[in-house]
Order: structure tokens, then C-alpha cells, then sequence
């Protein structure tokens, strides 16, 4: 992570601190220039900076919505649509009529009081995908229940108008299914790192059998485990950061979802295993970052989706050494520092 | 300091298409159950002419045959050769460990004797560390090392030493003070023992798949010179650790699988979602393994200490290549046999699966490992 990237994770850390409350939090955030970081610092920052920030955020206030406003804000900025107000991204593809209008339905998290506008890509009558900035009192909204804390609603449009709509390069996807991943894959690395540091201190303070719980191996070995979930979900999400926005985002987003999927629920696992009742109570912070990354792990496709749309791409090169070859060009060479 | 695909890069790139051009020169057709064989397959000659191209031992000092490259060049070797499972096997251990113990703590008489014959492809080593009382449990070795007159004196029996049959040198961890139960890991020294000695013998022991690269070797009453002695008297625990997170965090713990990777998605039934699937893991696995493998190296390059992140490398490692030899027999339908008519993924099968439960064993075992990291988290 880049030194900008340490300033950035530490401030968001200290705000999420100060405020408890995800609206004050996002207020907060706001103020500091945290929720628009690609627009307002007009193309200085890079996903290498803000990606510590979105782990941050992961690690300390398992919300959604401000992390997804941080990746709006960026697509907002690369395709040249206005990113003023607040931004709720989906990784759903809506339909783009002849006529303009947008219809179909799709789903996003939302935590902001006050007017909200939706990105999202659709797709024309040829096919093609344009992205819409849609004001969110044009659908008709289905609250959702869901495992993470801040709300999942489902928006259905009908012939609705955007108040933005810009062709998108063809071949590169659907930009909010991306960004919105890359933003969960960060959110998963930070909150692993918080299960991990939660076990590790209920486990040295609390004693059964006249001994702290960290002496015991049964538990050092399922803190083992976590730690290394904590290295994996951080490495691949890291990676990804720092790809985005080349031409090798796809497969490292990609990457990055299917391995924090995974280290998602072997560290939900460990954890909650490691604390016992205390880490299924309302009480205890735990539950937030569990209920977080079940959510995280599963929204803007699934483990299995984006493990196929690795394959298949993989699948399709030529070459008897193409799976090593690629692994090794998407990650780029490392010079000595 | 992570590179870009930039200008900054390109000598990194022309090393990599270097070493390809090198093992597509030196290794067509070569076997794929040898390729299982992975960094144990042994072969002098592909050593030699590694050494030749100035590929061991390069990130070394000129003054000892060393090309003074740097660590991630030296990755860079290293990688592309187990992606294909080159034998390596002759200087592995030589160039990982030994020869790095050897510039840490040597005396400037054994580097200059012996740095130049690793770099060279011509000196193999072996690791004088295990014990049958002393597996997990180092510091219960039984090696005992004294004073003579004009050297050292050894007896004892190692364990489990990996390609003692064919190697030249062995760094033997004897004690050389009795056992002080308080402080169990005082008391013990590193030697550098050239196997024709007399009194050395090796006998090989045969494993589940049929191949002898464990070995006992026995030191009985070996008369050893005085500068034997490697590094401080007493020191022997220190340097063994430090050796320790040079075999954990390297690519040959997540690559020793990668031509049956390779081989099943060129084999690989395109219509087959489960195998589709299974290859877009298998990816999302190796990316994250190499990226955690490469901070290590980094570290390393720093001066910084790795040696937790270097036993996660290895635990998540060969998580990574027993899934894939699990996952593939199944999503191929593999019966289990082998023969040179059914193509490459049983070939690989066939020999992988056998050695696979031992890939969370050698080098650590998963516990033992899972043990470190969870000290130091909690630390």
C-alpha cells in the first residue's frame, strides 16, 4: 500500500471511530473528502491509495453504502458522469430501450437519507452497454432482508428516464459489477483482519481450564488458519487494487472475489468458533463483521460465478503454458526496491 | 516495490523469456512423471548448464562465482523452472539454504571452497536436521559433536534426510554441550560434513511412492576437521531458523503441482461447467500465492524478517496443491492408473497423488507451522 494509501486507512480509521453511527460516519467521511476521493482529487488518487481506505472501513464499520459511493465516485469519474450527490451502485445489467428508457430491476445497499441516484449498467437493443445515472424515486423500491447491517433494497424500473446515460467501451464489462466488487473484496480483507484481531484478544484474556484459550492448541491452530485468511484476503485484494482500471481487471477482481469468499468463511468460521456463545451475542462486536461478510462474499456475484469467468477465459487461450503465463502477466514483474 | 509492465521492468521480462527459451530448449518432451518429481528430481547436468547460464547462486557476491542479481530476479528463475517441473533437485537445497547459511556465518575459507562449486551446478547438499527423536521436535536431537585435537568428533543418526543418496555435502545440527533442560535450544552447532568421509554411511529408505529420496544417514565416530565447525559453536539453533524461513516461503510450496494444473486445463473438457470452475480457483489460488510468496521475497530483499509470513506461504501451499491433485483426480474421473497412452493428467496423477500427503509434512508440518503463526499473532 502506498503512503497516501496509510494517511487515508488511518483517517478512516480514526473517523470510524469517532462515529458509531453509519449516517454520521458517512457525514464525517464526506467532510474529510473521503467519499469522493477519485473526483475531488482530480485523478491523483488511484485505487493503490484508496484501496486501504475501503479495507479500513472493512476492518472498523462494516457498512456498505460508503464504500460503494467510493467506487461510484470512480466510475463517475472515469466515464464523465456528473458524481455530485450521493451514488448507490448495482451489479445487475438493466434494459435500455430504443426510446431511451431504462427497465428491469436490481438491487443495491443503501444507507443515505436523502436523494440517491443509482449506477448501473444497462444494455441496448444491439447489445451493446451504456451506464445510467438513475434517480432512485424513479423505481419502485422492495425493502430486502439480508445478514449485513445496512439496508439491501430492490429497485424495480419501469421505462424509467436517467438523468445520465454514456456509451461504455465495448469488451471491458459492466463497470459497476466490478467496481462493486473490487470494493467487497476490500471490505472482506479489512474484516477478517478485525475477526483476527477480536479472537486474538478474547483468546488471550479469556480462561477455561485454568488457562487462557490461547494455550490451547485446538484454538492455536484455528488462529492459525484465520492469520493466514487475513494475509490471503489482504495479498489478492491488494492485487486487484492496484490492477484496476487496466485491461487486466477483470481476472485479478475475479481473483480477488473467489479467494475472499473463501477466507470469508473459514475466518467466520474460526472466529466464531474461538469465542464461543460470546461471539453470537448482539452484544459483542463480532457478529457485525460476520453479518458484513456474509453479504459481501455472496452480492455482485457469486464465488461460482466468478470462478467460471476466470475458466472461461482461461479456458479459451492457446498455448500448453497459457494458465502459468497469464497468472504471471496479470500480476505484473517486481523490481528491487 | 510492486512493478508495473513499464519500461523499469524490461530487463525482468527478458530474464523470464530467457529462462523459457532455456527450458523449452532443454526440456522438450521431457516426462511428465518426472515433472511430477518437482525440485526432488535430480539431474547433474541440467544443474551443470543452469549454472553455466549463471542461474545458481546469482544473487551472490562476484568474488564467489555470484552474479550479485537480485532477490527477484533470482524468483524469477526459480519460478519458471518449477512451473514446468524441472529437475532442480541437484542444487536446490545448496542454493536455497546451504550456500545462504554459508554466507551468513562461513568462514571465508569454506565460502571460497564451496560457494563456487554450487554456483557451478556441481555441489548438492543435504539437511542434517531431523532426527528419529527429532522431527517436529528439533531440539531433541541426539547428534552429538566433541573437541578432538585437531577437529570434531561426531556420532549420531539422521533422519529423513532428503536426497542424502545423491548429494555431496550435508549440514549436520549435532549438539555440542549437553542438554540444559531450562534452556533446550543452547547447546548445539552446525557442521559441514563432506559425505565420503569415512564413517558415513547412507541407507536409503524406500517411500509410499516407491522412491528412495529419504535417507538415514549414519555418523559413526566421524573424525571431522576443526574448520568443520560452521558459524559459532552454540549458535546451531539460531541458524537453523534462520535456514528454516528460507525453505517456507519460496514458490517450489505452491508449485510443485502446476503441471497438472497446466496439463488438466490444456486437456480440460470446455463444456464441463465443474472443471471450469474448478480452473477459475485453482487461479484466484496461485495469483494469492504468489503475491503473498513475492512480499516474502521483497522482505527478505529489505532485510526485513518474514519468517511467519514465510510459514503461511507454506501452510496455504500446500493446501493449494493437495486440493488440486484431490480436485482434478475427481473432476477427470481418474481411476487411479497410469499408462504413457492416456495423456498427461494421469501421468501427473498417478505420481502426485502418491507424494502429496507428504507436502504438508516436509519443510514443517502444517501444525507445527499453524503453531509459529498463531505465537506470533498472539504475540
Amino acid at each position: 500500500m502506498s503512503d497516501i494509501g496509510d494517511m487515508l486507512a488511518e483517517t478512516t480509521a480514526r473517523l470510524a471511530r469517532e462515529n458509531t453511527d453509519a449516517t454520521a460516519l458517512a457525514r464525517a467521511a464526506d467532510e474529510a473528502g473521503l467519499l469522493r476521493p477519485f473526483s475531488q482529487s482530480a485523478g491523483e488518487l488511484v485505487w493503490d491509495d484508496v484501496a486501504g481506505l475501503v479495507q479500513a472501513l472493512g476492518a472498523n464499520s462494516p457498512v456498505t453504502f460508503i464504500a460503494d459511493q467510493i467506487a461510484g465516485d470512480f466510475i463517475a469519474t472515469q466515464h464523465g458522469v456528473p458524481g455530485s450527490g450521493q451514488l448507490c451502485l448495482t451489479g445487475q445489467t438493466l434494459s435500455l430501450s430504443a426510446a431511451g428508457t431504462i427497465s428491469g430491476s436490481a438491487r443495491y445497499s443503501c444507507g443515505f437519507d436523502g436523494d440517491a441516484h443509482l449506477l448501473a449498467a444497462a444494455s441496448g437493443p444491439d447489445g451493446r452497454l451504456k451506464l445510467a445515472r438513475l434517480p432512485l424515486d424513479q423505481g419502485k423500491h422492495v425493502q430486502l432482508d439480508a445478514p449485513a447491517e445496512d439496508r439491501r433494497v430492490e429497485i424495480n424500473f419501469d421505462a424509467a428516464r436517467p438523468s445520465h446515460l454514456v456509451d461504455l467501451p465495448p469488451e471491458a464489462g459492466n463497470p459497476c459489477l466490478l467496481a462493486g466488487s473490487l470494493v467487497r473484496a476490500l471490505l472482506i480483507a479489512g474484516a477478517v483482519s478485525k475477526s483476527l484481531d477480536l479472537t486474538v484478544e478474547h483468546c488471550k484474556t479469556r480462561k477455561q481450564f485454568g488457562r487462557p484459550l490461547m494455550a490451547l492448541q485446538a484454538i492455536q491452530q484455528q488462529v492459525a488458519q484465520l492469520a493466514s485468511e487475513v494475509a490471503a484476503a489482504a495479498a489478492v485484494s491488494g492485487l486487484a487494487a492496484r490492477h484496476f482500471g487496466t485491461a487486466d481487471a477483470a481476472v485479478l477482481v475475479a481473483a480477488a472475489r473467489v479467494r475472499t469468499a473463501r477466507a470469508a468463511s473459514i475466518a467466520i468460521d474460526a472466529a466464531h468458533q474461538c469465542h464461543g456463545a460470546i461471539g453470537f451475542t448482539e452484544e459483542y462486536p463480532l457478529h457485525r463483521f460476520t453479518r458484513a461478510m456474509m453479504s459481501w462474499r455472496r452480492e455482485f456475484g457469486s464465488e461460482r460465478f466468478w470462478a467460471q469467468e476466470i475458466g472461461r477465459t482461461l479456458a479459451s487461450l492457446e498455448g500448453r503454458a497459457a494458465f502459468w503465463e497469464r497468472a504471471v502477466v496479470v500480476a505484473g514483474e517486481r523490481q528491487a526496491a | 516495490m510492486h512493478g508495473t509492465r513499464d519500461g523499469s521492468t524490461c530487463n525482468l521480462t527478458e530474464l523470464r523469456a530467457d529462462v523459457r527459451a532455456f527450458i523449452a530448449a532443454e526440456l522438450s518432451g521431457y516426462d511428465d512423471r518426472r515433472r511430477a518429481e518437482s525440485w526432488q528430481g535430480f539431474d547433474r547436468d541440467f544443474s551443470r548448464k543452469l549454472g553455466a547460464k549463471g542461474w545458481i547462486g546469482m544473487t551472490w557476491p562476484v568474488e564467489y562465482g555470484g552474479r550479485e542479481k537480485s532477490l527477484q530476479e533470482r524468483y524469477i528463475v526459480q519460478e519458471e523452472l518449477l512451473a514446468v517441473g524441472a529437475p532442480v533437485g541437484a542444487h536446490w537445497v545448496a542454493e536455497r539454504q546451504s550456500g545462504p547459511l554459508l554466507l551468513r556465518v562461513g568462514t571465508e575459507q569454506q565460502k571460497k571452497s564451496v560457494l563456487p562449486r554450487i554456483v557451478a551446478g556441481e555441489l548438492a547438499f543435504c539437511i542434517g536436521m531431523s532426527e528419529s527423536e527429532a522431527g517436529s521436535d528439533l531440539a531433541a536431537i541426539r547428534t552429538r559433536a566433541h573437541r578432538t585435537e585437531d577437529g570434531w568428533r561426531v556420532t549420531g543418526r539422521k533422519l529423513w534426510t532428503t536426497g542424502a543418496g545423491s548429494a555431496d555435502m550435508m549440514i549436520v545440527l549435532a549438539r555440542t554441550a549437553p542438554v540444559d533442560p531450562e534452556k533446550r535450544h543452547h547447546g548445539m552447532s552446525q557442521f559441514l560434513v563432506d559425505l565420503t568421509t569415512p564413517g558415513v554411511s547412507i541407507n536409503p529408505i524406500r517411500d509410499m511412492a516407491g522412491a528412495s529420496h529419504f535417507n538415514e544417514v549414519v555418523l559413526d565416530d566421524v573424525a571431522l576437521p576443526a574448520d568443520a565447525l560452521l558459524g559459532a559453536e552454540g549458535a546451531g539453533w539460531q541458524q537453523v531458523m534462520a535456514e528454516l524461513a528460507l525453505e517456507r516461503s519460496g514458490p517450489e510450496r505452491f508449485l510443485s503441482c502446476l503441471p497438472l494444473v497446466s496439463a488438466f486445463r490444456d486437456e480440460l473438457d470446455r463444456d464441463d461447467a465443474a472443471s471450469v470452475e474448478y480452473l477459475g480457483r485453482a487461479f484466484a489460488d496461485l495469483v494469492t500465492l504468489r503475491e503473498l510468496s513475492r512480499d516474502v521475497t521483497d522482505a527478505f530483499s529489505a532485510g526485513r524478517e518474514a519468517a511467519v509470513d514465510a510459514a503461511i506461504v507454506k501452510d496455504l501451499g500446500a493446501g493449494f496443491e493437495q486440493s488440486a491433485v484431490e480436485r482434478i483426480a475427481d473432476l477427470t474421473h481418474w481411476d487411479g492408473t497410469a499408462s504413457d497412452a492416456q495423456g498427461s493428467v494421469p501421468a501427473l496423477l498417478g505420481a502426485l497423488s502418491l507424494t502429496a500427503p507428504s507436502f504438508s509434512l516436509r519443510g514443517g508440518t502444517r501444525e507445527i507451522l499453524r503453531g509459529i503463526i498463531a505465537k506470533a499473532v498472539a504475540a
